[in-house]
Order: structure tokens, then sequence, then C-alpha cells
């Protein structure tokens, strides 16, 4: 038996090693398949110089330095690094200049949303909560509407209205305890975006399409999708002409699926005689499930086996994405492919180019929504502490050059007019992104749009992985969704 | 004296012991049990808003909702699986490294290793071995071999068995680990009366040291189903329950209706039941060994 032991071991060892070494020495399949296009591309950069003005700074008000040192305490949902460096970086300004009223800046990058704003809540009431917080603004509503925020004052308010670029002035609305929207967000210290479709330039080209062609509708884009899509001798998918959210974390899976139904002329959800409503049991649900259906199943473009969302788009397995966010993309090319996608020279991006959300038929409008992160100031906080956490998002909010530090280097964009046309927001990605923006609005369809999203989410997953017919879904989906808002009544 | 007066006296003495533990018992444990049942009777967002009493709506939910049948399915058939996997597997192993040589003893360290992983590094590592198209490891040595390649952890009829597979993988050290010190604790002299009467290998096997190996077998069995039960680390980091609904678990669905849904009250109904069910299993386990414990 030994022996017999010896001999499986060695087998295993030697199979192990084999494989290793098989594995490094032979370059990927779709290494080679996608390196023989890395033919010069020029990437026109046209400058469009939007209607956006930079408005005259604004003064923030000039608060007494207290004579006892205090301490705010600002909570950040979710770890990016490169974000929380510079957040840190500006918080570390701001100590400087003011060395009675330090920030203590904490990432809670373990949390999900719920519990982040659990946490807020369940630790003010405790008498230890933050003074001021940063969440997705799908969260922050929760918080909003629980009472937690405090509504910003009258001069932040006007600052903010003249110095952002709209639509994204909508997200900084929430609905209170009362049901009645004020401005409790500032535009978060993350960078903002706006769901649009990613297109790889590259390929493209290989199939002699301009590097700056958009589809114009659903047709236009599923015939070049499929012309995108390559597979090898076996039919397997090496290379996806379009990927579509299917799994995966269930409030995305809603996420991407919301933007695809506005463009198809949906609503989703909404308030009408005191009553909470959806069209998504309807041709449009239809319509737009059998996209994902004609994506998935009839054409075969995209399946769930294979790598997709950020990731693969920028190791060039995927050539189209939709809808995504571009600063998450910036941030996967940068991480994983940047020689490809950014000119070391001029720092320019290079290699793809943003487009709206296509609608079904050429006869519509492009909708999308939009993307940021929030930032709200805890109603509990003393009147001290919360004065000097306004204090602090009016010096962000006038400050061009704590704007361009937070935002500039990590290549995140950010819906202030003073740097919407500053270098680098000067290069035609960023141009891209404001332009399409104006198609966009607010995800915050409800008070509780969190845990909505979750709902949505999951009956979606398993519509798309046909657990549930498309009626019987869309039915589910309605109910569902229905059930989820009545959670809250609605104010009309 | 009198007996009444001796059991007050004696639990009048020990009384100082117990309250320490019983305290923190009561804190730490009966408050949130206690807690959880009653939350299981209301409709609650985990938000400053407070709960809502709702009766037993949560219960007769939880049977007509298709997700969390499905999660019933999908947990006893992973119980099922790797309950019987790791514990076979295990005893092979035990048995394969029980013995006095320097690779048996490499091997005995070597098998714990996934076990002492943790699920992060564990799981995500497999999830780079077994990526999903050409980028896979997996994949890209059965396309050299020139198999067929598979979606592994993203093709709904796949995904379980691989989730299964994973959790076996990591529980096998453990089980080979228990058992194996079950192996080294029956005593030598029971096998050498074996063989003076002529007993073979495989019938000192199956007559003497399997049966022997009973109790710790039973306790393996216990700590792998609860461990296997409440499964949630593992299935969140490979597929988050998906594709559809193919990994849902119960453990994972009580996270996914409380911390992602806002339904806790719905969320601890769930965990109430799925809490019944495994005591009732262990319970007839239980009963089940002291049949055999007159052995």
């Amino acid at each position: 038996m030994n022996q017999n032991l010896i001999t499986v071991l060695a087998v295993v060892l030697t199979a192990i090693i084999v494989g290793a070494a098989v594995y490094v020495l032979a370059p990927a399949k779709t290494v080679t398949e996608t390196a023989t296009v890395t033919k010069t591309v020029t990437t026109t950069v046209t400058q469009t110089q939007t209607s956006t003005v930079t408005p005259l700074p604004v003064a923030c008000p000039v608060l007494p330095e207290p004579s006892e040192p205090i301490t705010l305490k600002f909570w950040k949902w979710q770890s990016l690094t490169i974000v929380d460096n510079q957040i840190q970086r500006v918080i570390d300004m701001w100590n400087q200049l003011h060395p009675n009223v330090k920030i203590e800046f904490t990432v809670m990058g373990e949390l999900s949303t719920v519990e982040f704003t659990m946490k807020v809540e369940q630790m003010t009431d405790a008498g230890q909560g933050p003074d001021i917080v940063m969440i997705d603004e799908l969260s922050l509503a929760d918080l909003a509407y629980d009472g937690y925020l405090a509504e910003l004052p009258d001069y932040l308010q006007e600052i903010v209205k003249k110095n952002i670029v709209e639509p994204f002035d909508q997200i900084t609305y929430f609905w209170g305890p009362d049901g009645v929207k004020r401005m409790y967000g500032f535009p978060g210290l993350r960078g903002a975006s706006v769901k649009v479709l990613i297109v790889n330039d590259y390929m493209l080209q290989e199939i002699g399409y301009p590097t700056n062609w958009c589809p114009k509708d659903w047709n236009e884009l599923i015939d070049v999708a499929k012309r995108l899509t390559k597979y090898d001798d076996q039919g397997n998918l090496v290379r996806s002409g379009l990927f579509v959210r299917v799994s995966g974390h269930i409030g995305g899976i809603f996420d991407k699926f919301g933007p695809i139904f506005l463009a198809a002329g949906g609503r989703i959800l909404w308030c009408e005689n005191g009553q909470w409503k959806t069209d998504v049991n309807s041709n449009i649900g239809r319509t737009v499930l059998q996209l994902y259906y004609d994506v998935l199943y009839t054409h075969h473009i995209y399946d769930p086996g294979f790598p997709g969302d950020t990731a693969a788009f920028a190791q060039e397995l995927v050539a189209m994405l939709l809808p995504r966010e571009p600063t998450e993309v910036l941030n996967a090319l940068l991480a994983l492919n940047p020689e490809r996608f950014r000119d070391p020279q001029t720092g320019q991006f290079k290699g793809f180019h943003f487009c709206p959300i296509p609608p079904p038929s050429q006869n519509m409008s492009s909708r999308t929504w939009l993307d940021m992160h929030v930032v709200g100031v805890n109603a509990y906080s003393p009147p001290e502490r919360q004065q000097w956490a306004f204090a602090f998002l009016c010096w962000v909010a006038i400050n061009k050059d704590v704007k361009l530090t937070l935002f500039n280097e990590i290549g995140m964009w950010a819906p202030w007019r003073d740097i919407v046309n500053e270098p680098p927001f000067d290069q035609l990605i960023f141009q891209q992104i404001l332009e399409i923006a104006k198609t966009g609005e607010s995800r915050v369809i409800h008070p509780r749009s969190g845990s909505l999203f979750a709902t949505g989410g999951e009956v979606l997953s398993r519509i798309y992985l046909k657990e549930l017919s498309i009626e019987d879904g869309l039915r589910e989906l309605e109910k569902a969704l229905l059930e989820a808002a009545n959670e809250v009544p609605c104010v009309s | 004296m009198k007996k009444s007066s001796i059991i007050k006296n004696d639990f009048l003495k020990s009384l100082p012991y117990l309250l320490p533990p019983l305290i923190l018992y009561t804190i730490f444990y009966f408050y949130p049990l206690a807690m959880n049942i009653y939350l299981s009777f209301t409709r609650w967002n985990l938000t400053k808003r407070p709960p809502t009493w709702v009766g037993p709506e949560n219960y007769f939910r939880m049977f007509s909702d298709p997700v969390f049948q499905k999660a019933l399915l999908n947990t006893l058939i992973f119980v099922v699986s790797v309950v019987s996997g790791s514990l076979l597997l295990g005893l092979l192993l035990a048995i394969s490294v029980n013995r006095q040589t320097k690779l048996a003893s490499i091997t005995r360290s070597l098998m714990l290793i996934p076990y002492i992983l943790p699920d992060i590094a564990a799981a995500s590592m497999w999830l780079i071995i077994f990526g999903p198209g050409p980028s896979g490891y997996a994949n890209h040595i059965l396309s050299l071999l020139g198999l067929p390649t598979y979606s592994w952890f993203y093709d709904p009829n796949l995904a379980l068995p691989m989730v299964i597979l994973y959790s076996i993988w990591k529980n096998v050290g453990f089980c080979a680990l228990v058992i194996y010190a079950g192996l080294r604790s029956i005593p030598k002299d029971y096998i050498d009366a074996a063989r003076v009467d002529g007993a073979s290998d495989w019938q000192i096997y199956f007559k003497i040291i399997i049966p022997l190996l009973r109790p710790i077998m039973i306790f393996s069995l216990a700590s792998i189903i609860m461990m296997s039960w409440f499964v949630f680390s593992s299935v969140y980091i490979l597929t988050k329950g998906g594709p559809g609904t193919a990994t849902m678990m119960l453990g994972l669905l009580v996270y996914l209706e409380a911390f992602e849904k806002g339904r806790a009250g719905y969320a601890a109904a769930i965990a109430v039941f799925s809490t019944l069910l495994v005591i009732g299993i262990i319970v007839l386990q239980m009963r089940w060994y002291r049949g055999y414990e007159k052995y």
C-alpha cells in the first residue's frame, strides 16, 4: 500500500509540474489572436467645448477656529486604494490648515452597503457615529430617509447648484423622513460616472468600422457584436462581442438592466396617486429581456461562463460592455493593460471610446442612469461639528486644486464645472462622458433603492439563466419590485 | 439534614461558579437567539425604524418562495455530498498515512493545508485555476490536450458540483486527521490477535478497525454536517449563489435577504427554520449513535 501511495503521489506531483510548465511555456490562445491587431491606431481627439462655464468662486463662511481641538469622524464605504490615498491627501491638506479641526478618515472596505448604513445608524444611536459619511447614492438614500442626514445649509446648496454639471445635481436630492426631497448629499470625493456602452477601437478596426462608431439601434449593436465575436474550432467563445451582466452581485444585475430598460422607453418605478407603479411587466420589459436572450442564446455572443466585465474588456476578451461606468473601466485598463490603452508619452487614453446606450430603434432617444458616490453630514452630530463638516465640504467645493488632487491624478472624472474642461478631462473620452451624461438621470428611484435593486436583480438573474420564462419572470419581477417599493409609503 | 436542603445548599455553593458563564451565555447566546426568534415574526429592514409584528407571515412566505426551496434543496444535496465525500476520502487518506514512514509523515502535514487555508485565499485560488473561458488554467490545459473546455463555476449544471468538490477538498484533511487520531488510539493488541486468528487485511479493516472508529466517525460527521449546513464564505466567494440560483444555499440566502434586500425578519425566519432542521438531524444522528454504543 505504501508503494501504491508513493506511486499515486508521484503521478499527481508530476501532473502538476507538467501542467504548470505547459502553461508557463505555452502562450495563451487569446493573446495570440488579439496580438495581430496592434496596428497604428490614431484616435482623433475632437474637442467638444460644451456649454459648461466656469462660475466665479463663491466664498465659504469663515468659522472662528475652535479653542479646544475637535475631531470630525469621516467614514467611507468601500475600499479603493488609489481613491482612498487621494482623499487622505486632501484630508491631510485640511488638517494642516485647521490644526484644531482634525478629520479622521476611516475606510470600511469590508462591509456591504447595508452593513455600512446599519453601522452608521447604530453607532450614531450609541453616540459614537461619524460626522461625515460617504457611500453610493442608493445607500445614502436609506440614511436620509431614516433621518440620519442633515440638509445642506443654504450657502452650500447654492455652491453645489452653481458648480455641478447638470443633471448630476439630481443625485444630491434625497427623500427625507417625511417623504419630501431635499438636498442631503454632496458630490462624492470618488468621482462620478454615467452608464455607457464601452467599445474597443482596435477590434472595430479589425472588422473595418471607424473608431468613433456608435450603434444607432439594437439591430446594429447585435450585428456588430456578432462580427466581433470569435469562436475556436470546437465552437467555444474565445472573444465575446458584447458583455451583458447576468450574474454576480444581485444589486449590480438590476443596476445594469436599468439603463437598457430606460433606453427602451421604460420608467421602472414611479409614484402616482399615492401608489407605487412599475412598467417592467410590459412590452418594453419583453423587448429588453429578448435583447439579453439574443446575446446569450440566439447568437451566442456572450455566455455566463466566459470572462466578462471590466477585467475582460481590459484583457481584450470582450469587445463591448453594455452598460458600464467609465470610471470603473479606466481603473481596470490602467491596472491590467496600461500600455495598450494609454499613451505613455502624452498620458492620453486610447483604443476605446464611450457611446450612449443605444435605444431599440432609431426613432427613440438614448437614456441612462447616472452614478455618483455621495457625502452626507450626520444630523445627530453636535452643531459645532456639523458646521465644520459642512465647512470642509465647502472648502472642497470651491477649491479647484483640491478637486484636481482628488480627481486628476487618479483619472477619475467628477462633474464640477471648473474642472470638466481642464486637463486631463479635456481628453475625448472625458468629453464623451460629459455629453452622454446629458441623457442621464438619477438611479435613486425610491427611498429604499438598494433593497429594490437587490430584489429585482435576483429575479432578473433567474430569468437570464432561464430558471424562469420571460413571461413568468416579468410577472415575478413586477410583484417583487412593488412589494419592495410598498415598504415605504409613496408621497405623490 | 434533609435531602432538599442539601440540594439547596449545593446549589447556593455552586452559584458563584455558574453565574459568570450563565450571564455570558445569556448575553451572547440566549438573548441573540431569542431576538432572532422574535425578529422572525416581524418585518424589519435593519434600520432605526422599529420592526413591525407580522405573525407567522415570514414562515408562510418561506414555503411559497421558490428561491428558498431551491436553497433548501441545494443545501441538502451539498451537505450529503460533502459529508459522504469528506468522510470516505478522509478515511482512505487516514488509512494511507497510518504508518511510520517519512512520506506518510510529510503527507499528514500536507493534507491539512487546504483546511487551514482561509476560504478567501483557497476559493480565490480555485477561481483562478477554474477561471472561465480560455484564461483559466484548467481550461487551458484541457484545450492543449484537445479536450472540450468548461465554464466550471458559471455553468448552471456544473457550478454546484464544483462548489461541492471545493468543499470536499477543503474538509478532507480535517476528517483524515480526526480519523487518523482514532486509528492511532486503537489498541494494537486487537489487530495482532486478529492476525493470529488468521484474519486478512480486509477483514481487519472491516471487522475491527472501522467498527472501532465509529465514535470518531460520528464526531466527524456531526462537525462536517454543521460546517456544511451553514456554508457561506466559500459559496459567496466562488459563485455568490449563482448562476441564477444554481448554488444558492440557506446560509447565503439568510445573508442576502438581510444584508442585500434589507428583509431581516424573513432572513431570521429562514435562520430559525434551518437551525431547527440541523438540530433535528444531529439529534437523529445521536440517537442512531446510541443504538451502536452497545456494540
